[in-house]
C-alpha cells in the first residue's frame, strides 16, 4: 500500500466509522471498541510485529544459517562444550576488523562484555561515567554490584554531552560511550570521538573508555568511523560490538570486544568464558565475513528508516537523526499510552525512557512493509488522541 | 580396531608429539592455578576429527530427538531475543518449575549452570564471608572467589572420594557460601538425600546466614536409590539453592542452558547477577522440549549405566580401584600420574580428563562415551596401563 492510503484526516476517519456526530467523549471512551468494529486500513497482523527490541527482522545471513546447520550435523555436536570454536573465533573476527588476533574477546552478546568491563574497570571508589540517557547495561550492572555512577545529561538536541562526560571522567573507573547512542539513535563523528577519547585519557591516568558500537553497521553518516583502531593500540580503550543487530542474531547471544591485550587480560580474569553456544560461534564466524549481506541489510534498514522518519516529520513530529535500526520520535504522547495503542493494533514498540517517557517513543525499524503497516497504526493512535 | 603393542610403542616413541601440546600443558597448569575458565578454554588442545573425547563429561549422543527437532525448528528465531520467542525464557522457567512442583519465581536461568555457580559466589561471598568447598571438587567457585578476594576453605574428600560433609559443616560457620557438588565432580560419588538434609540443618544450625549451594549437574545420572534431589528442600529453606544443567544427561553442553532452583528470596538475589538474555533462544527452545521428554532421559540414563558398567568392569577386573560412580564419568586409581596416562592415551586418539590435585599422581577422570568409543578406549587403556 502507498503511504497516502494511511494519511487519514481525523474527519475522514470519523466519517469512515459512520459516527460523524459522535462526541469526543464518546470517542475517547470507546475508541478501541469502535476501531475493532471497522477493519483497520491495515489489518492487525496475526502475531504482533516486534518493533520494541531493535532486532533485525531479516535474521541471520544464509551463510550463517548454513554454518549453524553444518555444525549441528546429526545433533551430537550440540552435546559438546564450545572450547574449540571459542578459541578460534577471535582470530576470525580480528582478521575482518583488521587487528592482531590477540585483541579480540567474545562474549554472550556484547551485554556480557559490558558487564565484565564494568566489573573490572569500575569499583566502589571509581564510578561509571555515562550519558543519561544511554544504553543501560553498564549502569544496571554497576547498581547490582554497588559501584557508583556519574550520569551526564544529554544536550538539548538529544546528543551525548561529550564535553560534560570528559569533565566527569576525572576519578572515574570507566566512561561509557554508546555510539550510536541507544535510545536516541544519534551518532558522533570520528573526529569528535577521537577528541573525546583523548580528553578522557588526559583527565585521569587510570580511567578506561568503553565505546559500544552495537549499531555500527547501520550508520550512514559519512563523518562516523569506528574507534577500533584506537582501541587496538591503547590499554585504556575498548570497543564493544554485537551480532545481535545488523547480523540478525540477537537470539544467538554473541558479541565481541576489541582491545589491547592488557585490557583484555584484565577482563578475562573475571569473565565467564563458557557462555557461548556452538551454533552462535559457527554463525558468527560465517557472518563476520558477510560484508555484502551486511551492506545490503544497512541499505534495507536505511530505506525503511527514512520512510518512518519521513512519516513522522510529515505529521509534524520530530525525530532525532537516527543512525541505527530504531528511531526516537517525539510523539508528544506518553510512551505508555502510545505503546498500549500500538499493542492493540498488533505492534509492540519501545518501553519508557525517562526523562522522555511523556513525549518520546523508541520504535525499532522492521521491514518497509511492516513500517508501512505500523505507521497506519501510529496514525490511528496519535490522531485519535488529538481530538480526545 | 585393535592396536598392536608395536604400534603403541612406535607412537609413544614418536618425537613429533607436538611441542605446542607440551607447551600447552605447562600453560594449562598455570591457568588452572591462576585464571578463569575463559582462559582455560584457550589452552585445551583442539579436538582431532576422529578423536574420542572422554575428557569433559559430555553426553556423546547430543540432545534427544524432541530437543533436536525443536532446535532445528528454531533457526528462524535466531534474530529474536529469548524473551520474544515461543517458548520464551518465562516459559522455560515455568516448565522447569512445574517439573519440580515449584513456581517460576523459584527458578533462575543461566548460560549453563556455570553462570549460576559464578553468580552464587558473587552474590553470597565477600572478603569477610569465605567460600567453603571440597577438594577436589568442581573448580569454578574457588576461581571466582579468588578474583573477589574471598577466602576459600577447602575440605578434602575421603579416601574413596566422598565429600566429608561433617568437616564441611564445621568449616561453614561464618562462611558466605558452602558449595556442595552432589554427585561430586571429579570423584563421581553421591551422598544420600537424607545426608544432604542433615548437612543443611547442621550448617544452618550453627551458621544460619550461610548460603548452601548444592550443584546437581549429574542429578539425572544417579542410580543410588538413597539419593534424591535437594530441590524440594530448597523451595522451603531460605539460604539453600540447587543448580542443574542441560549440559550433561540432556546432551546440550554446547547450547549453554542451566538453571538454579530454590527459595524465591535466594533465587531473586541470585537473579540480580544474571547475564542479560543469558539463555540463547535456540538453546532455550531445545531445553523446553527436553524438559518434557522423559523417554529420552530414561534411555540416556540406561545407556550411560550400561556403558559405565563395561568401563568399571574393565578397570576392576584389571585390579584398579574405581570410586563409586553416580555420574557419566569414572575416577580411577590408575596408580600412576594422570599426565603420563593422558598423553599416552592421546597419542592413540583418546582424550581423558585433566589433573585433579591432590589426586593427580594416582587418579584419572574418564568420561563415559558411546559403547563403541569405550570399547576402543578400553583397548588403549589396557595397553597404556600394561606398559
Amino acid at each position: 500500500m502507498k503511504h497516502s492510503d494511511y494519511n487519514l484526516s481525523r474527519r475522514g476517519f470519523v466519517r469512515a466509522l459512520g459516527i460523524g456526530g459522535a462526541s469526543a467523549a464518546m470517542l475517547s471512551r470507546s475508541t478501541s471498541d469502535l476501531l475493532a468494529m471497522v477493519a483497520p486500513k491495515a489489518a492487525a497482523p496475526a502475531t504482533p510485529v516486534l518493533l520494541h527490541n531493535n532486532e533485525n527482522p531479516m535474521g541471520p545471513s544464509a551463510a550463517a544459517l548454513d554454518a549453524m546447520h553444518d555444525v549441528l550435523g546429526g545433533g551430537a555436536p550440540a552435546g559438546r562444550y564450545p572450547f574449540d570454536a571459542a578459541r578460534t573465533l577471535p582470530g576470525v573476527i580480528s582478521e575482518i576488523v583488521g587487528v592482531p588476533s590477540d585483541r579480540v574477546m567474545v562474549g554472550n552478546g556484547s551485554t556480557q562484555l559490558l558487564r565484565t568491563a564494568t566489573q573490572v574497570f569500575t569499583s566502589p571508589e571509581r564510578p561509571l561515567v555515562a550519558g543519561a540517557l544511554t544504553y543501560e547495561e553498564c549502569g544496571g550492572y554497576a547498581d547490582v554490584v554497588g559501584h557508583p555512577q556519574r550520569k551526564v545529561p544529554l544536550t538539548d538536541d538529544l546528543m551525548l554531552d561529550l564535553d560534560g562526560m570528559v569533565e566527569a571522567a576525572r576519578g572515574g573507573g570507566m566512561v561509557f560511550l554508546n555510539n550510536p547512542n541507544n535510545p536516541t539513535g544519534t551518532v558522533h563523528s570520528e573526529a569528535a570521538v577521537a577528541s573525546f577519547i583523548e580528553g578522557v585519557l588526559a583527565a585521569d591516568p587510570d580511567v578506561v573508555v568503553c565505546v559500544d558500537e552495537a549499531y555500527h553497521d547501520y550508520v550512514t553518516d559519512p563523518a562516523y568511523a569506528t574507534a577500533i583502531p584506537i582501541a587496538a593500540d591503547n590499554e585504556r580503550v575498548i570497543v564493544a560490538r554485537t551480532f545481535s543487530k545488523a547480523h540478525g542474531m540477537a537470539g544467538m547471544r554473541i558479541g565481541y570486544v576489541v582491545g589491547h591485550p592488557e585490557a583484555l587480560r584484565r577482563m578475562r580474569a573475571w569473565h565467564y568464558g563458557l557462555s557461548l553456544n556452538v551454533l552462535a560461534l559457527a554463525a558468527a564466524a560465517a557472518s563476520i565475513r558477510e560484508e555484502t549481506t551486511i551492506r545490503r541489510e544497512r541499505d534495507r534498514n536505511t530505506e525503511a528508516r527514512d520512510y518512518t522518519i519521513g512519516w513522522f516529520r510529515r505529521h509534524g513530529m520530530g525525530t532525532t537523526d537516527s543512525q541505527t535500526n530504531f528511531i526516537f520520535a517525539e510523539t508528544k504522547m506518553a510512551a505508555s499510552e502510545f505503546r498500549a495503542g500500538c499493542a492493540e493494533r498488533g505492534f509492540k514498540v519501545g518501553r519508557d525512557f525517562p526523562p522522555f517517557e511523556n513525549s518520546h517513543a523508541r520504535i525499532s525499524i522492521g521491514t518497509l512493509e511492516q513500517m508501512q503497516q505500523a505507521t497506519a497504526a501510529f496514525a490511528e493512535v496519535l490522531e485519535v488522541r488529538a481530538v480526545a | 580396531m585393535s592396536l598392536s603393542r608395536r604400534a603403541l610403542m612406535g607412537d609413544l616413541g614418536n618425537t613429533t608429539l607436538p611441542s605446542a601440546f607440551i607447551v600447552a600443558r605447562g600453560r594449562e597448569a598455570l591457568v588452572a592455578e591462576h585464571v578463569s575458565e575463559a582462559a582455560e578454554s584457550l589452552v585445551v588442545p583442539p579436538v582431532a576429527a576422529d578423536e574420542i573425547r572422554i575428557s569433559s563429561n559430555e553426553n556423546p549422543l547430543g540432545p534427544g530427538p524432541k530437543a533436536l527437532e525443536a532446535l532445528r525448528g528454531a533457526f528462524g528465531v535466531a534474530n529474536r531475543y529469548p524473551t520474544n520467542t515461543s517458548p520464551s525464557m518465562a516459559d522455560l522457567r515455568a516448565i522447569l518449575a512445574e517439573n519440580t512442583g515449584a513456581q517460576p519465581a523459584n527458578v533462575v536461568l543461566g548460560a549453563g549452570s556455570g553462570e549460576i555457580l559464578k553468580n552464587g559466589v558473587h552474590a553470597f561471598t565477600s572478603p569477610t564471608r569465605p567460600l567453603v568447598t571440597a577438594t577436589p571438587s568442581y573448580e569454578q567457585p574457588p576461581r571466582v572467589a579468588r578474583y573477589l578476594g574471598t577466602d576459600v576453605r577447602r575440605v578434602p574428600v575421603d579416601d574413596q572420594g566422598w565429600l566429608d560433609l561433617d568437616a564441611m559443616a564445621d568449616a561453614s560457620r561464618g562462611a558466605g557460601l558452602v558449595f556442595v557438588c552432589n554427585p561430586n565432580n571429579p570423584t563421581s560419588t553421591v551422598h544420600s538425600g537424607d545426608a544432604i538434609a542433615e548437612f543443611v540443618s547442621a550448617v544452618h544450625g550453627a551458621s544460619p546466614d550461610t548460603v548452601i549451594h548444592v550443584d546437581e549437574a549429574y542429578h539425572e545420572y544417579v542410580t543410588d536409590p538413597a539419593y534424591y534431589s535437594a530441590a524440594a528442600l530448597a523451595l522451603e529453606t531460605p539460604n539453600l539453592f540447587v543448580s542443574r544443567t542441560f549440559s550433561k544427561a540432556y546432551g546440550m553442553a554446547g547450547m549453554r542452558v542451566g538453571f538454579g532452583i530454590g527459595h524465591r528470596d535466594t533465587i531473586a538475589e541470585l537473579g540480580r547477577f544474571s547475564l542479560t538474555f543469558n539463555t540463547n533462544s535456540l538453546g532455550q527452545i531445545a531445553a523446553h522440549a527436553a524438559a518434557q521428554d522423559a523417554d529420552s532421559m530414561r534411555s540416556e540414563k540406561a545407556r550411560n549405566a550400561e556403558v559405565k558398567k563395561l568401563t568399571v568392569d574393565f578397570f576392576e577386573s584389571a585390579g584398579y580401584n574405581v570410586f563409586d560412580s553416580q555420574t557419566n564419568f569414572v575416577f580411577v586409581d590408575i596408580g600412576q600420574p594422570a599426565a603420563g596416562f593422558r598423553d599416552a592415551c592421546r597419542a592413540h586418539g583418546v582424550r581423558v580428563g585433566r589433573d585433579f590435585p591432590p589426586f593427580e599422581k594416582t587418579h584419572c577422570r574418564i568420561s563415559i562415551g558411546t559403547r563403541e568409543e569405550m570399547e576402543r578406549a578400553i583397548e588403549v587403556f589396557d595397553q597404556v596401563l600394561e606398559g
